[in-house]
């Protein structure tokens, strides 16, 4: 009997805190979706009338749709991105490791920081891209301000963050592949892209299933480059539903409409991680 | 044996866990009083004040240790925030009831909005009617909701034009005039940037603009072009939007804001309100909407030949000008109110006020230091006379932002509509949105 403790006791402190900080806020706010909670702490039932609120509300649809564009983009090229560097920098030549460490080097800056030096450098006046862009001669972009660039710039700063993060982890799936099984390809004489679709794939789909599991975790998530860049503009264009949420809940002081638009997040969230894990499973 | 150390072991990842947490949390407390000995004293009474940081952070220490000196028993921490947080960090402080400070800044418009939510405790009690006689009837009045004093000014607050001289000159475009009834139009106000734009960067390389808002697309400056066509900003009980925000004057006073970016492209997008007067002062903006603030720091910019008029105003509305500026209010949950209000009053009607408009150069909300801007020779002359005039905009064309205690609803989407304009979005079809949001944002202040 002790010996079935031990296991759980161990567990235990990491359980605690995941409860803590986890699972019990995800009850909160399924419960406070049900209430419409006003000033000074009081609170009436309501049922599910806020999310009745929210589906004749134009702007949490808007949210929802650029939330879904937004992670339609970013996760495959964030993905493929990653992997397709993971295997460049997998490749022994010399001074390899000096070229992973400066693919890594975004990683190293926080997200809010990296925002505002891209911020800097996307002004459509005085930035230094459209100066880059000004010597091929193409005339300056607007960037961030316009309605059709903002949500792409910000996937572009938000991958230039997150593909060399998924990189190392897909680098350390890589490494773990035997080396003899590359030398049996080789000497049946399978060609380089075929090693990496037939071989490296399949073999790396652990990694793969973890790094696109978490990536479209933290990027459905994902709202500090919008608060800071573009706070949801131009004209909504980037007002991701946690964005939308947080301002319900600190701008608009209407919790119920911030929790009920969270757990639709959570429930979203969900159905795209339970498909992502049964079309990856592997098979090994 | 095995099992035993296993088990002991366990507990005791559990334990640092837990131990962890309080070491922080002594960490914490430890942090948040330096002054641990003077605390220790009885009747020693630790204050937070929560306010806005920058320039802030720097004017206050000085005044609050000359209120410590006065009053030895208490100690005045100061706990700062950006602009963009601080109205965030209220909510969430407040909302949760937090006892972790007593006194917070209050944005005039937000005093409604507080007092709503039981945020602020009234300060009656501690204000005399001599107290109040010495602040400005408009402060009062901002500072009181339902005939109860909630919160009382740090001072209050004006807009002038600034220009660059240099730019003008060279451009051959006149000066403006510093009298308030020869103020110019924003017709004169955009042809002369423009004759600025195409006789000194006439491609654009040098990066000078004819004309900038220090906080462009916030209400509290934005708001002075509807409000100069007689556009309000909510309806007269403080909820209606639809027919106000999206009414004829909004739409003619937005879709001038659209041209100078979109159209006239006299002024530049993808600023930031905090980046605002560092492009007057590096001498590349000729026209430049701002607050009295701004005086001293280009006094000691080298090379910045500046001047100021009037607030421009609409050739067919009426002058008006931004008004309204930060309050003090003492949280309704604090330890320390008696304490908290004391403050409040030196701060806000006492010596403390003093020291701070002679340090951050605002427009007083004391009649005695307004009196003295009014008639004082000392304020004839460049650039005191800047005050002057905001004095004078301040009793004659000042217009408050809207009273409703969905200020900070209103405030939030107005915002994002005004950078919508001015990123290209069609004025109507951009304000009848916001209708539309604040609509909905605004549907629980009925019931």
């Amino acid at each position: 009997m002790k010996k079935r403790i031990v296991p759980y006791m161990f567990i235990l402190p990491a359980m605690v805190l995941l409860i803590i900080f986890k699972i019990y806020p995800i009850f909160i706010a399924i419960i406070g979706s049900l209430f419409d909670s006003g000033f000074g702490g009081s609170k009436a039932f309501v049922g599910i009338a806020n999310y009745l609120r929210l589906f004749k509300d134009g702007v949490f649809w808007q949210s929802l749709k650029v939330t879904l564009l937004f992670n339609i983009f970013v996760n495959p090229i964030q993905i493929a991105l990653a992997l397709f560097m993971a295997l460049l920098v997998n490749e022994q030549v010399k001074g390899i490791n000096i070229f992973r460490s400066v693919y890594y080097v975004p990683v190293a800056i926080s997200m809010t920081v990296a925002a505002v030096i891209w911020g800097i450098m996307l002004n459509p006046n005085s930035g230094i891209v459209n100066s880059f862009l000004g010597i091929f001669g193409i005339s300056p972009q607007p960037f961030l301000t316009s309605q059709r660039q903002a949500l792409p710039s910000i996937i572009a700063i938000t991958s230039w963050k997150g593909v060399p993060y998924w990189m190392m982890f897909l680098l350390a799936g890589l490494q773990g592949i035997p080396k003899s099984i590359y030398e049996a390809a080789k000497i049946d004489g399978c060609n380089k892209l075929n090693t990496i679709f037939k071989i490296t794939i399949p073999l790396l789909k652990r990694s793969l299933a973890f790094v696109v599991i978490s990536d479209t975790i933290t990027n459905l998530l994902l709202f500090s480059p919008m608060y800071i860049l573009t706070n949801g503009g131009p004209n909504m264009s980037t007002n991701v539903l946690m964005y939308e949420a947080y301002k319900s809940a600190f701008s608009y002081m209407d919790m119920g409409r911030a929790y009920s638009m969270i757990t639709i997040l959570l429930i979203l969230i969900f159905i795209v991680v339970g498909m992502q894990t049964r079309l990856l499973k592997a098979d090994y | 044996m095995k099992r035993l150390v296993a088990v002991f072991l366990s507990i005791l990842i559990i334990l640092s866990v837990f131990v962890g947490c309080s070491n922080d949390n002594d960490k914490k407390e430890g942090n948040t009083s330096p002054s641990d000995d003077n605390a220790k004293k009885e009747d020693n009474v630790t204050l937070t004040y929560l306010t806005l940081g920058g320039d802030w952070e720097n004017m206050l220490p000085d005044i609050i240790e000359q209120y410590e000196k006065e009053n030895e028993n208490v100690q005045v921490k100061l706990e700062a925030y950006p602009f963009d947080q601080l109205f965030e960090v209220i909510e969430v402080k407040m909302g949760s009831g937090t006892k972790d400070f007593d006194v917070l800044a209050v944005d005039a418009p937000l005093v409604a909005a507080y007092t709503y939510r039981g945020y602020l405790e009234p300060l009656d009690e501690y204000f005399s009617e001599d107290d109040k006689d010495v602040l400005i009837p408009s402060s009062i009045e901002a500072g009181t909701v339902d005939g109860k004093f909630m919160a009382a000014p740090m001072n209050t607050s004006s807009q002038l034009m600034f220009y660059n001289k240099t730019l003008l000159k060279e451009a051959g475009v006149s000066l403006p005039s510093e009298d308030p009834e020869k103020r110019m139009t924003w017709e004169e106000v955009v042809e002369a940037s423009q004759t600025v734009m195409e006789e000194l960067d006439p491609d654009g390389s040098n990066g000078i603009w004819g004309l900038m808002f220090e906080q462009v697309s916030r209400p509290y400056q934005i708001l002075a072009l509807p409000n100069s066509l007689g556009g309000a900003g909510v309806g007269d009980d403080g909820i209606t939007v639809d027919g106000i925000v999206n009414s004829p004057e909004w739409v003619e006073a937005c879709k001038f804001y659209y041209d100078i970016f979109n159209t006239w492209k006299i002024s530049p997008k993808g600023t930031k309100p905090s980046e605002s007067q560092q492009r007057f002062t590096s001498g590349k903006v000729a026209f430049y909407v701002g607050g009295t603030w701004g005086t001293p720091v280009y006094e000691e910019t080298e090379n910045l030949e500046y001047g100021y008029a009037p607030h421009p105003y609409f050739k067919d509305g009426k002058a008006a000008t931004p008004t309204g500026s930060w309050h003090f209010g003492v949280n309704s949950e604090s330890d320390h109110k008696k304490e908290a209000a004391e403050f409040v009053r030196y701060m806000s009607t006492g010596k403390g006020n003093d020291l701070w408009i002679e340090a951050n150069h605002d427009l007083p909300s004391k009649k005695p230091l307004l009196e003295a801007i009014m008639e004082d020779e000392a304020y004839d002359t460049f650039p005191e006379s800047s005050y002057k005039i905001a004095a004078y905009e301040a009793m004659n064309t000042a217009v408050p932002r809207p009273i409703t205690s969905g200020y900070r609803e209103w405030e939030t989407i107005i915002g994002a509509t005004l950078e919508d304009i001015r990123n290209g979005e069609d004025p109507e079809t951009a304000l009848n949105d916001a209708v539309e949001q604040l609509d909905s944002a605004l549907a629980k202040y009925k019931k």
